[in-house]
């Protein structure tokens, strides 16, 4: 049985409210690093924790916090991002609903060690009735002089807000959610400078996931080096993983990163196999951004070995035979799914969602899209799929910000993997229409686990 | 701060410039196949650039201090030069490469792509300096253009 750190308490019940969350131990963190260290030491542990940020990218957050800058009578912030609007990813959610509170005690401690006053929630629009949560654990922390001026007789103030985004994917990005969080439109900054020097309002910020700043608070209570005991290599800690698609039993799991991706998705403890009976396809691992892997290179690298749910592993291969963790959206497909339909769906979220300030991402994720329409609907040329490709390399690297290359990556990986599926499109238009290729083929090295 | 000189190499030509100038003024100075064109940059314009990306560049060298490459390709006029920089523009496969594709974008969803592309290839030669102005008015498209034809056009001219 893996090891809880975040879920351990989610399902205690009423633990949403703070008296149930402070009997069970909740805001001890909060009063260990108050009265009994200073905010280096809390970065310090942080940093020896090895912990890395979940929101996607993977950056050491020890680090992150260490390159924030300090200039004298500037205010420093906080801010935190659950704007979750990835497609397949769903964890922050679970995390803000539950145990809104550990969210909470999270904040404050970073604040403490960033020295940051006053500390956001950047909330997708569409969580609305999680901002009540919030607010009302906010209220609840107050009450109990957690929050506000000189918490615990410290000396330190600490206020939190939550702000709610409009909807769209974009503001996810750090810098077109502190250009949102500012009032504008979110339209992500051109780097450098980073918000560790210039944020939000020109003031040094630090912007991290919900899931980041939630493990900050087991790292306090049992020490960085405890927690960096968990999991192995850079991987430390637990991770959240919502996992989606064709299972038997999709929903968030709490892992630490030395189980097998086989084991994740067919053992009873965590995703329970694929439903109906079907064979296992491919599946995202990370997140809609990061590239598809087929069924076959998913359990093993191509060096053969077993593939881990960790950082290091998935990405073993580069993007020619790997992928990325991402931010923990396991999205899985069975036999029966369609590539073709699949990599057009995506491609039309990412040409809704671009913001449409740079060339090679506003005009080639539409172009993509409709290419990817054409092939689905049994019109498309063989030539479509080489044109696919060049247009993808084109996008990827040449823009402001990552959306061109999240919205590169998918296509490119699909064409890579599945390129016999999209030739199929165009050879058997009429066929397409009615049934999918693969039909297993992929899923052949595999045995279906019972 | 602002009296100090930096050295820059930009395509093996070297120039002196004061500390915060971009790598698009650096290259104005030097004029000539070396500068990139830039389209959405107004050096009057404070804020301006960044966003058309066809004044990509590459950095082969970060500077003195920091001898690494930038990983990916730059906007020449939202990056500031550091001392011993040495920038890569018609010299590098990877920039021209990466210009015609965006050029590609721009000329997409035009209305009127025959007229457009005229104009767009004058002002990336103009600004570019190529010396290819002279020939732009030569250019005469028919009506229907085959994404080959505009290729092979848009890089023939850069
Ligand atoms: C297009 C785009 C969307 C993103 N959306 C999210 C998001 O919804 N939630 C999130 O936590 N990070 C998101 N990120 C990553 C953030 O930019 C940033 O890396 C992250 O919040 C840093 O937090 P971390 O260090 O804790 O991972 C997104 C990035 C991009 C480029
Ligand atoms: S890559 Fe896309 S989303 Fe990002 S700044 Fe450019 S147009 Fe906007
Ligand atoms: S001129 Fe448009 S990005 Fe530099």
């Amino acid at each position: 049985m893996a090891r809880k750190l975040l879920l351990e308490k989610a399902h205690v019940e009423n633990i949403r409210y703070y008296d149930v969350y402070r009997r069970e131990g909740g805001y001890r963190s909060v009063e260990k690093a108050l009265k009994s260290m200073n905010p280096d030491e809390v970065t310090e542990e942080v940093k020896k924790s090895g912990l890395r940020g979940r929101g996607g990218a993977g950056f050491p957050t020890g680090m992150k916090w260490s390159f924030l800058a300090k200039p004298e009578g500037v205010p420093r912030y906080l801010v935190v991002n659950a704007d979750e609007s990835e497609p397949g990813t769903f964890k922050d959610r679970y995390l803000m609903e539950f145990i809104p509170h550990l969210l909470i005690e999270g904040m404050i401690v970073s604040s403490f060690a960033l020295g940051a006053n006053r500390s956001y929630i950047y909330i997708r629009g569409e969580y609305w009735w999680i901002v009540d949560i919030l607010e009302q654990a906010i209220q609840e922390a107050r009450n109990n002089g957690w929050l506000g001026k000189n918490i615990q007789g410290s000396g330190f103030d600490c206020d939190i807000f939550v702000q709610r985004g409009a909807g769209a994917y974009i503001c996810g990005e750090e810098t077109a959610l502190i250009e949102s969080l500012e009032g504008k439109r979110g339209n992500p900054r051109i780097k450098p400078p980073f918000p560790a020097v210039k944020g939000l309002w020109d003031s040094p910020t630090v912007v991290n996931n919900v899931e980041t700043i939630a493990a900050v608070v087991p790292i306090i209570n049992e020490g960085g080096e405890e927690y960096a005991k968990i999991g192995v290599g850079k991987s430390t800690g637990t991770k959240l993983i919502s996992a989606c698609g064709n299972l038997k039993k999709p929903g968030v799991y709490e892992i630490d990163m030395t189980i097998s991706v086989e084991e994740f998705i067919f053992s009873d403890e965590y995703c329970g196999g694929i439903a109906n009976g079907k064979r296992l396809k491919a599946c995202i691992p990370g997140g809609s951004s990061v590239p598809i892997l087929p069924a076959n290179l998913l359990l093993k690298t191509a060096k053969g070995e077993t593939r881990m749910m960790n950082y290091e592993s998935l990405s073993d291969g580069g993007f020619a035979t790997g992928s990325m963790m991402g931010s923990g959206g396991f999205i899985v497909l069975d036999e029966d799914q369609c590539v073709v339909k699949h990599t057009y769906t995506l491609a039309r979220f990412y040409r809704h969602e671009s913001c449409g300030q740079c060339s090679p991402c506003r005009e080639g994720t539409g172009w993509m899209e409709k290419l990817l329409l054409r092939l689905e609907n049994g019109q498309g040329k063989s030539s479509d799929i080489d044109l696919l490709w060049d247009i993808q390399r084109k996008i990827e690297g040449n823009t402001i910000c990552p959306l061109g290359d999240a919205a590169a990556w998918p296509v490119a990986a699909a064409i890579r993997h599945f390129r016999d599926e999209f030739e199929w499109h165009v050879t058997n238009a009429a066929e397409a229409q009615t049934r999918n290729f693969g039909l297993a083929h992929y899923a052949e090295p595999l045995v279906v686990q019972s | 701060m602002s009296d100090q000189l930096f050295k820059v190499t930009i395509d093996n030509i070297t120039v002196e410039v004061p500390a915060g100038t971009t790598i698009l003024m650096a290259a104005r100075q030097i004029g000539g196949d070396v500068t990139p064109p830039a389209m959405c940059f107004y050096s009057k314009l404070q804020g301006s650039g960044g966003k058309c990306r066809t004044c990509l560049v590459e950095v082969s060298k970060g500077s003195e201090k920091d001898p690494r490459p930038m990983p990916k390709l730059v906007a020449s006029c939202r990056t500031t030069v550091m001392d011993g920089m040495e920038v890569k523009n018609i010299t590098s496969e990877r920039v021209l490469d990466a210009r015609a594709g965006v050029t590609e974008f721009l000329l997409l969803n035009h209305p009127s792509i025959a007229r457009f592309v005229t104009r767009l290839v004058s002002v990336i030669c103009r600004t570019s300096a190529m010396n290819m102005a002279k020939k732009v008015p030569a250019m005469n498209f028919p009506a229907a253009l085959s994404r080959k034809k505009i290729l092979d056009h848009i890089y023939s001219y850069i």
